[in-house]
């Protein structure tokens, strides 16, 4: 039969006018699976139920009520006394059916039903809560666990972040003291390197240094030794000093506290060849415009 | 078809409730639709006091066989309505073939033709289908005489097409496309209320 056929017959059933083979027919095509069917007859269903509601409610007598109330609390009564193992119980009279004994039995094994699946759900409930409650515990410990891990992992990665960036400063050092150790070698390798020595003055006798100069390469350099290490507030001004006698500023610089030397890059002014010779002093921190220090070293290199 | 119920549970609920034993939400469940299947009753029985005695053996049906409902299929109230209405009309067609087939159907065909309640019947104020009811009554009334008629006498009297078609004298092609159209109808002026 067509769904076209099966549904004229859905209609009919909803509406109460379906015989029992027009019902057997549409069991029948529903069995196959077919889905349409299957809606139209949720849907035809759904129409005709809600046709009571057409009628005026009629409040039912409380006797009705009452009578439910007393079966209810005799199938509850006789269920308990079922299982108390009082299977004779003195029980009511049904007031519909034609054996006294069977509906009891039966309504009381249905109860009996009920209150076992009720109490095996609350039991299944109870230990899929503890099973939940368990689980949920677990998750808490991992999480915890997890956590401790991640700041453990943020803790070393902060140290590693860190020593790699004084490592990149070593680094960038390292970059600036080879470049400059290669610009003084290929200074120092050149013909026209020059060089001249620096004497320590009193009361800096055991001073000394050189001063080597590329005049092709426009490179200066100044090495110093057995000068004191000077505190923050004091510097070491280098000069170059003209043959009228001019003294023009030339770069600051202080020595290691360790070896009390240094090796430094004066500012050479645009006219070297103008300079005739070259002096240290100890300034203010900052430098000054004009010594105001005493010279304490000094050499020719004009 | 469902209904909002202030400050108590709702019938998926109450349904869960008492498959679980729980006398008080048969009560509920009383209290709410009673009047409306005892309406149901008399109008398919015909009889007042049989009405009532149906209304308890349903009741107590529902009490004893609550895990035969299936949320899935309708919702309570469809439930209660289409128990309450399949048990009315094994026990009216019961009384036909002990009294006579047509004596009891004529009573019935006379009673489907309107929707007017018993003159004997007093609407509860308390009951809270009314706002269903009056869309269910609107819906109702949209359909032609002769829709509603045929779904009367089938719904609440159980006739069958072929039955309706003799009672009415509407042929029986008719008698098919008329239900059809009248559920259709029904169903999509009723939709929201599900």
């Amino acid at each position: 039969m067509q769904c076209e056929e099966i549904q004229e017959l859905i209609y009919l059933e909803a509406a109460g006018a379906a015989d029992s083979a027009m019902v057997a027919a549409i069991r029948a095509h529903l069995a196959t699976g077919c889905l349409a069917c299957q809606a139209t007859r949720a849907e035809a269903m759904l129409a005709s139920a809600q046709l009571p509601l057409n009628l005026a409610p009629c409040p039912p007598s409380s006797k009705v009520k009452d009578e439910l109330m007393r079966r209810v609390k005799s199938v509850a009564a006789s269920s308990g006394a079922m299982s108390a193992g009082h299977p004779q119980a003195p029980t009511q009279k049904p007031t519909t059916g034609k054996l006294v004994m069977w509906p009891l039995v039966i309504s009381s094994s249905i109860a009996a039903a009920f209150l076992l699946i009720a109490v095996l759900g609350l039991q299944t409930n109870q230990q899929l809560t503890n099973k939940v409650i368990g689980d949920v515990t677990t998750l808490h410990q991992l999480k915890k666990s997890l956590a401790h891990e991640v700041a453990q992992t943020n803790a070393i990665s902060v140290a590693m972040k860190n020593a790699i960036t004084s490592e990149h400063h070593k680094i960038a050092v390292l970059k600036t003291e080879l470049t400059t150790a290669q610009g003084v070698e290929k200074m120092i390798g050149s013909p026209a390197m020059e060089m001249a020595s620096l004497r320590g003055m009193p009361p800096m006798h055991s001073a000394w240094g050189r001063v080597m100069w590329n005049g092709k390469m426009k490179m200066w350099k100044l090495c110093a030794f057995n000068l004191p290490h000077l505190p923050n507030s004091k510097t070491y001004e280098v000069w170059m000093i003209t043959a009228h006698g001019k003294k023009m500023p030339a770069g600051l610089f202080n020595t290691s506290s360790k070896t009390q030397s240094v090796m430094m890059t004066p500012h050479v002014p645009p006219n070297p060849h103008a300079m005739a010779e070259i002096a240290v002093t100890v300034e203010p921190a900052g430098g000054s415009p004009q010594p105001t220090g005493a010279v304490l070293l000094t050499g020719r290199i004009g | 078809m469902t209904l909002a119920h202030k400050d108590q549970r709702n019938d998926y609920e109450l349904m869960a409730a008492l498959a679980r034993g729980d006398h008080d939400s048969l009560f509920q469940l009383y209290d709410r639709y009673s009047g409306v299947m005892l309406a149901l009753c008399r109008r398919v029985l015909g009889d007042a006091a049989e009405a009532e005695q149906l209304l308890l053996d349903v009741f107590t049906e529902v009490w004893q066989r609550a895990d035969r409902y299936d949320d899935g299929r309708g919702s309570p109230l469809t439930y209660l309505l289409t128990l309450c209405r399949s048990r009315a009309i094994d026990r009216c067609r019961s009384r036909r073939s002990r009294q006579g087939k047509w004596a009891a159907h004529e009573t019935a065909t006379d009673n489907s033709l309107g929707n007017v309640p018993d003159p004997g019947v007093t609407p509860s104020d308390g009951m809270v289908l009314g706002e269903q009811s009056r869309l269910v009554r609107q819906a109702m009334d949209s359909l032609t005489e002769p829709q509603r008629k045929v779904l009367e006498l089938g719904y609440f009297d159980g006739l069958s097409q072929r039955e309706i078609a003799e009672a009415t004298g509407i042929p029986l092609g008719t008698v098919k496309s008329h239900v059809r159209m009248a559920l259709i109808q029904l169903r999509q002026k009723l939709r929201n209320m599900e």
